[in-house]
């Protein structure tokens, strides 16, 4: 009887724990993926992005195919695709930088012109070493096309022939016949292009050189470097602003935090709950007034200005993490400071800020990752020096559908979020153990 | 060591709240004074002024001497054990101890020493590199209380020092923090709202009151000879039972009469009560001041029927029901007294309080 229990219990407890990882593993997938898929894509080419469907794995490396076009001078070179598992046609000529400068910009493959011209040459000694076998090969191959071309015909006229038939209970006898023929006849097409399949692979080797050539992984990003207008400025312009919003509302909001934190006065909490009413109101219906304040103030098209209209946002909640932070440090510990020789700053700068740094890094992190990737505003409030996000935007609407440079605009500007987060990681991880007396 | 002398010191809060209320007191060289009263009587408000925390409204702290009234904390040459012990989370034990020499500038070789010598004698050697969380809460305290006494200051503050500590560990403390007021003859102020804490640390205990001093003395002043009914109803477990009764003469003779009984003053009661305009006392007697006997004997006021008894191994609490009131009597451990029986209960009249019924306040000879 416990037995049973207990057995009960185990598989219960089984079940349980297996829907628990599923859901963990689910959550992940959720979160991860749309990550994995942007920065895969801003190491994918254009040829690989616009594959369907898109593989989700980095290749390293793209295999090439060189084929001389029968009757003519030129060359026709076809790419490995790895999602359709066959050879896809790029470009047919005969000039070679033309070539290279096409195979760059589609596949971000550095083939240079010599590496071609060698392969160009190699497949013509192989073209005139086996011209006999090759010839018989063609030849092979034209007449099966042809008996297809026939069996087509054939396909095209029973199916017509049947849809006259159909229906006709006087017929039966000729549309079963009807029938048997169609089947007889697509059999026999799918044996030829089996045929013709088998002969095209036995004169591969013998019409056709393939090569690989290693992939420039970050190739977009250097392209989006330089087809987009003063991308590094903006980079630095928008470290600069983000990291004046950073001073500003942790200098203001830190400060008005303390207040709030420490002393009593009357509308206390309802002056708290206000602060908050500045982030209702949508930034962009706020950006066009400020345009005008900002240009008297002559701040307009200026990181600081910038900084400034995030900034308002930003304090609010700064002041909402860092009240409850210094809430939480008890004044016992600044009265002691004070009682054994600090003076009421001495205590706080020494005893409370170093309590109050993973809040304090916390709300630099919001404040950082909120005014680093701010667009709406900053496309109004920018005009010829924009911030980086703006420029990524500009690309998107500029460079219609190139997904692999705006994913690598996307990748570019996320790094220096993800940057600034590792490095004050240690003090936001502190904050989720509490400050303990 | 030094001097710590109030004088009118007030504290309001708002308008018309006090938090503090003409607080007169003089602390001596050497001694420990006790702060005592139930909470919110501003115990705690006072001892903060002193140590510069909460701004003075009225009045001036004398420390050796000088007036220290409006310096900042760290110019008065205090120290201060906090109630929630407020040790720096970030800080080692030895830096925390440490903190207020290092800002004296002292010399490294001379901080250690001193760190030690303190640290040896909380006995919180071995701990020294630990960080507080790593600490239990006795612990905490014995850091606390060795970074106060490290800075030998003149005067020595105490917040309810125990009262976050549980029972058993509270008194073990107590007994510590006498000796090692004994061996550092530090001038302390101590506050608490255990009486018991009070009673065994204090040379001089000042019990308080809705902002004032009601009453300052040893142990047995506020044991034995409350100034008024406060006092007499706050100290004590069990405290003095109260009797309200009838001051009349029969026969040339001063009589007691209550609801249950009557008797006549006696000794110095008599001289004090002779005094007294009115006719109405509240009578105050302690528990131990009373002795049940379970034979009548000479000096025996009334009898009457036990309602409860509550052992407590050392003594046991006898309840006696008197229609009105419940009188509680400390007696021996043995022999046992059972509920129900007839005892016969005695006074020492020596013992006997008196308070005027209005003013509440205690009658005394002229």
């Amino acid at each position: 009887m416990s037995e049973q229990i207990m057995k009960a219990k185990k598989t219960k407890k089984i079940i349980s724990r297996t829907i628990f990882y599923l859901f963990i593993i689910f959550i992940v997938i959720v979160i991860l993926l749309p990550i994995y898929f942007l920065l895969s894509i801003s190491f994918m080419s254009d040829q690989e992005a616009y594959d369907w469907p898109v593989p989700l794995g980095l290749s390293f490396f793209v295999e090439f195919k060189v084929e001389p076009v029968i009757g003519t001078s030129e060359y026709l070179i076809s790419v490995y695709s790895r999602s359709r598992e066959e050879y896809s046609s790029l470009i047919q000529g005969s000039k070679i930088p033309e070539m290279t400068e096409f195979l760059r910009n589609k596949t971000n493959c550095n083939v240079n012109e010599e590496k071609l011209s060698e392969m160009i040459e190699a497949v013509n000694l192989l073209y005139d070493q086996n011209n006999e076998r090759i010839n018989i090969l063609s030849e092979e191959i034209s007449l099966l096309e042809k008996k297809i071309l026939a069996l087509n015909q054939s396909i095209i006229k029973a199916k017509r022939n049947l849809s006259i038939v159909e229906g006709r209970e006087s017929m039966g006898d000729m549309e079963e016949q009807l029938r048997g023929d169609l089947k007889h006849y697509e059999s026999e097409k799918e044996s030829i292009n089996q045929e013709i399949e088998e002969k095209k692979a036995e004169l591969t080797p013998y019409n056709s050189t393939t090569f690989r050539v290693f992939k420039n992984l970050f190739a977009n990003y250097v392209t989006f470097f330089k087809v987009t207008r003063d991308s590094i400025p903006a980079l630095l312009r928008s470290i600069q602003v983000a990291l004046l919003t950073v001073l500003i509302a942790l200098t203001i909001g830190g400060m008005s935090g303390y207040a709030f934190a420490r002393y009593v006065f009357k509308g206390k909490n309802v002056l708290k709950l206000s602060t908050l009413f500045v982030r209702m109101f949508p930034g962009i219906a706020i950006a066009m007034p400020m345009v005008i304040i900002l240009a008297e103030m002559g701040f307009y098209d200026r990181p600081i200005g910038l900084s400034l209209v995030y900034s308002v946002g930003q304090i609010a909640l700064t002041i909402w993490i860092t009240a409850s932070i210094f809430m939480g440090i008890p004044v016992e510990l600044e009265e002691a400071a004070q009682v054994f020789g600090r003076t009421r700053v001495g205590a706080f700068v020494h005893i409370t800020l170093p309590l109050a740094l993973p809040g304090l890094a916390a709300s630099a992190m919001y404040a950082f990752i909120g005014s680093w990737a701010e667009t709406a505003q900053a496309i109004v409030l920018t005009q010829f020096n924009p911030t980086f996000p703006v420029v990524v935007y500009q690309t998107m609407v500029g460079a219609k559908g190139m997904v692999n440079l705006i994913a690598a605009g996307g990748v570019t500007m996320a790094l220096p979020a993800v940057l600034f987060t590792i490095l004050i990681r240690k003090y936001i991880l502190q904050m989720w153990g509490g400050v303990k007396v | 060591m030094a001097t710590l002398k109030l004088k009118n010191l007030s504290k309001r809060y708002g308008k018309t709240v006090w938090g503090a209320k003409d607080i007169n007191l003089e602390v001596q060289d050497k001694e420990f004074i006790v702060l005592l009263g139930p909470s919110g009587c501003g115990k705690t408000t006072t001892m903060r002024m002193i140590a510069g925390l909460e701004e003075v409204t009225e009045g001036i702290i004398y420390i050796d001497e000088r007036d220290v009234t409006f310096l900042p904390p760290r110019k008065r040459d205090i120290s201060m054990v906090f109630q929630s012990y407020a040790v720096w989370p970030h800080l080692n034990v030895f830096d925390n101890i440490a903190f207020p020499l290092r800002l004296k500038k002292l010399q490294t070789s001379e901080i250690e020493k001193r760190v030690k010598d303190v640290s040896d004698l909380t006995k919180i050697g071995e701990y020294l590199q630990r960080f507080p969380r790593q600490l239990s809460g006795g612990q905490r305290q014995r850091v606390a209380l060795a970074r106060a006494l490290v800075v030998q200051p003149k005067v020595f503050l105490m917040d309810e020092p125990l009262s976050n500590l549980d029972a058993k560990l509270r008194v073990k403390m107590r007994t510590e923090m006498k000796a090692i007021h004994k061996k550092t003859q530090a001038t302390t102020v101590f506050v608490t709202h255990d009486q018991a804490e009070a009673m065994s640390m204090a040379d001089r205990i000042v019990v308080m009151k809705e902002g004032s001093i009601v009453q300052m003395g040893t142990t047995d002043d506020v044991y034995f000879d409350c100034e008024d009914m406060f006092v007499a109803g706050f100290i004590g477990t069990p405290p003095t039972n109260f009797l309200s009764m009838e001051l009349t003469q029969k026969d040339g003779k001063m009589l007691l009469v209550s609801s249950a009984f009557s008797f006549e003053p006696i000794g110095e009661n008599h001289n004090t009560l002779k005094a007294f305009q009115g006719d109405r006392v509240i009578m105050g007697v302690r528990p131990e001041s009373m002795q049940v006997h379970k034979e009548k004997t000479p000096d025996s006021v009334f009898s009457r029927e036990v309602m409860v008894t509550e052992p407590q191994g050392s003594h046991q609490i006898v309840a006696i029901d008197l229609d009105d009131k419940i009188l509680k009597i400390v007696a021996p451990p043995f022999p046992k007294i059972e509920p129900g029986e007839i005892v016969h209960i005695a006074f020492e009249h020596e013992r006997l309080m008196f308070f005027a019924p209005e003013t509440e306040k205690r009658i005394r000879k002229e």
